[in-house]
């Protein structure tokens, strides 16, 4: 039994880092409709930037947070001004492949950057790695911080998109780009918006875990990326609470499988997850089943 | 205009082809990780390479020829290093090979090897199944196969009697817990708890959950650039076991990176030590500190130089065609390296003495050797 709850606590925390970095497929999808391959490299670059401000900047934990937030928001939105914005009315082939491209330049510009050693990233004083034994299950503080600001996240994002009048805006988009525009909206500050709030979670999310796991390297994002992917799949993609829910989900599943049936599994979990949605429930946990209008 | 330009377009491809084509001496093609998952290795062996290469020149090369490398990415991956083998042997015509890295990367590209009757030094690859001298396939290293039984007889020392093990799920992680299970099964002591981990993970709590449950005194990981973070997960899950470490993880930038979480740990690994007595270690270590500024040579780097002055060393002995090369290579006789002695035997594998380390102020710190 207690070793089940640890796989819980150990799944619960990793699980939401992925629904933060689904976050950001998912509200792309949503509007553009093509899957931002890039994205776990913004999540890196999170990462990255929250290291340099700390460790060699010297800056404190929070400004650093919030600096690292603004400054991916930043890379975030250059890399659709840059990218994906001549491509928006091509064939929907044509993003996908060149969010590829911008996933193997990021990387391999990090690594001539810092190189491809995990650098450490060790705790602020602030943050200071108290362990708690409930009953044999063990929790540190920082699985505490992971989850509760990943949820603020989460709800406030939820909040911001039903309740205000750029999420108005972005929901309108998600439906119809065309009449949208027609209705005053502007297309660009909408995409760019989505894709700063995409960008700052994702980094937030980079961040956190670089200071969790003590290490930010190069390729860092890349199997998140995946896994995140697969999360907005089953949670249903272009949805936002499925994007959380997905995100939870796999992370529990990825620790469990590993746990109970092998620990050989633990990254196949996932993509097992992905084919099995392919064949049966594309539309995902969350997700309307859309019939292809011929 | 469009006459003028496709001139100069013709002109700058000529230089290119020249440039690495034209220069006289004999190639080496080294084929290293540089980017991708185990880089580091990559970056470490080529820097080992070189100060070989330097050590070469000053001493008047191959009879009078220069060796000259040509390195291709294997991208810490065996399918990108069976294309990189295959570029080197058949689009730049180099059939004396460096590397790769990963043991699964080696025996990927054996049969290019063998088809080109080419010869490959892979001076970091541990798994038994690599050396191969019928095949053109030699190394400097030794064997998985004795690590593990070294690492079994450690454990034993140490008193444990029920072992789990946490390995990287590769030929490289499988190769050495098999070999250190059959070792441990056979001094009595129980393998317990078998459990791996994907290259590039960074979460190790599932596994540590899972041999935290099933109770044993005793852990062999086999693991690179991931020990620190086992490591810490272990202990801020509590898991008070002895743990043993092989010669992948003995890395200073580990320590850098685990600090006190470290301490303690045991790790198994051919002779190359900081304070080595050793006057080949000594004259590499300071070569190199020389050649990059004062920065500590890794591990990998005395690896990847043994490997390089082997091959010299066998075309000295015998000629610089791939051929006279094997030759060479297995007249190779107590011939000194940076990691220990190089005695290479008629299957291409070496054996050599482990030295057993244990981390202790934040420092590899020499305990023995074990055979």
């Amino acid at each position: 039994m207690n070793e089940f709850l640890q796989q819980m606590v150990n799944g619960i925390t990793v699980g939401s880092v992925y629904a933060l970095i689904a976050l950001g497929y998912t509200m792309v999808y949503g509007i553009l409709m093509f899957i931002n391959f890039a994205h776990g490299e913004i999540y890196m670059a999170g990462a990255f930037i929250g290291w340099f401000l700390m460790t060699k900047l010297g800056l404190p934990f929070l400004p650093s947070l919030l600096a690292t937030v603004a400054l991916v928001s930043f890379l975030g939105v250059m890399i659709e001004k840059a990218a994906y914005r001549p491509l928006r009315y091509a064939s929907r082939l044509g993003p996908l492949i060149t969010a590829i491209g911008v996933s193997i330049f990021v990387q391999n510009l990090a690594a001539a950057i810092f190189g491809t050693d995990p650098r450490p990233f060790p705790l602020p004083a602030v943050l200071q790695r108290n362990v708690y034994e409930i009953r044999g299950v063990i929790v540190d503080n920082l699985q505490v911080y992971i989850l509760v600001l990943s949820l603020t996240i989460m709800v406030g994002l939820d909040f911001y998109v039903n309740h205000t009048r750029m999420g108005k805006a972005m929901r309108a988009a998600k439906i119809n780009k065309q009449v949208a525009s027609l209705m005053g909206i502007n297309l660009d500050t909408v995409i760019s918006l989505v894709f700063a709030i995409g960008s700052g979670i994702a980094g937030i999310g980079g961040f956190m875990i670089g200071l969790y796991y003590n290490a930010v390297y190069p390729t860092m994002g890349f199997m998140p990326g995946l896994v995140a992917f697969t999360a907005a799949v089953l949670g249903g993609i272009g949805n936002i609470r499925g994007a959380m829910i997905g995100g939870m989900l796999i992370g529990i599943l990825e620790n469990l499988g590993a746990g109970y049936i092998s620990t050989g599994f633990k990254q196949g979990i996932a993509f097992f997850v992905l084919i099995f949605l392919l064949l049966f429930r594309q539309e995902g946990i969350l997700g309307k089943a859309e019939r292809e209008k011929v | 205009m469009k006459k003028v330009f496709l001139l100069f377009v013709f002109a700058v491809g000529a230089w290119f082809a020249l440039s690495s084509h034209g220069l006289a001496g004999i190639k080496v093609g080294c084929v290293l990780p540089m980017t991708g998952g185990i880089a580091f290795v990559g970056e470490a062996m080529h820097q080992g390479v070189q100060i070989a290469l330097d050590e070469a020149k000053s001493s008047g090369g191959i009879k009078g020829e220069e060796v000259i490398i040509h390195v291709e990415d294997s991208k810490s991956d065996p399918k990108e290093a069976n294309s990189a083998v295959a570029k080197l042997l058949e689009v730049d015509k180099i059939r004396i090979l460096l590397g790769p890295a990963r043991s699964g990367s080696v025996l990927a590209t054996k049969p290019l090897v063998e088809k080109a009757k080419a010869v490959m030094m892979a001076p970091v690859s541990t798994h038994p199944d690599v050396p191969d001298a019928s095949k053109g396939v030699f190394r400097t290293c030794p064997s998985d196969a004795d690590q593990g039984i070294v690492g079994a007889k450690l454990a034993k020392e140490l008193g444990l009697k029920k072992m789990a093990t946490l390995f990287e799920n590769s030929d490289y992680g499988k190769g050495l817990s098999d070999a250190f299970t059959k070792a441990a099964e056979g001094l009595g002591l129980t393998v317990s708890t078998a459990t791996k981990f994907n290259p590039q993970d960074q979460d190790f709590r599932t596994q540590l959950t899972k041999i935290k449950g099933s109770k044993v005194d005793g852990l062999y990981i086999v693991s690179t650039s991931e020990t620190p973070d086992i490591l810490k997960q272990a202990n801020l899950l509590k898991l008070n076991v002895v743990i043993i470490g092989v010669e992948g993880s003995k890395d200073p930038k580990n320590l850098e990176r685990g600090g006190k979480d470290m301490e303690g740990m045991w790790v198994t690994a051919p002779p190359f030590w900081e304070d080595s007595p050793d006057a080949t270690t000594q004259k590499f270590i300071s070569a190199f500190k020389k050649k990059f500024a004062g920065e500590k040579p890794r591990f990998f780097a005395a690896q990847g130089y043994d490997g390089m002055i082997a091959l010299i060393e066998a075309m000295r002995r015998k000629g610089s065609d791939p051929m006279q090369i094997r030759e060479g290579l297995l007249t190779l006789k107590d011939f000194p390296g940076a990691t220990g002695s190089i005695s290479m035997m008629p299957n291409g594998g070496v054996i050599k003495p482990f030295a057993i380390f244990r981390v202790e102020n934040n420092g590899y710190a020499f305990k023995k050797f074990m055979k």
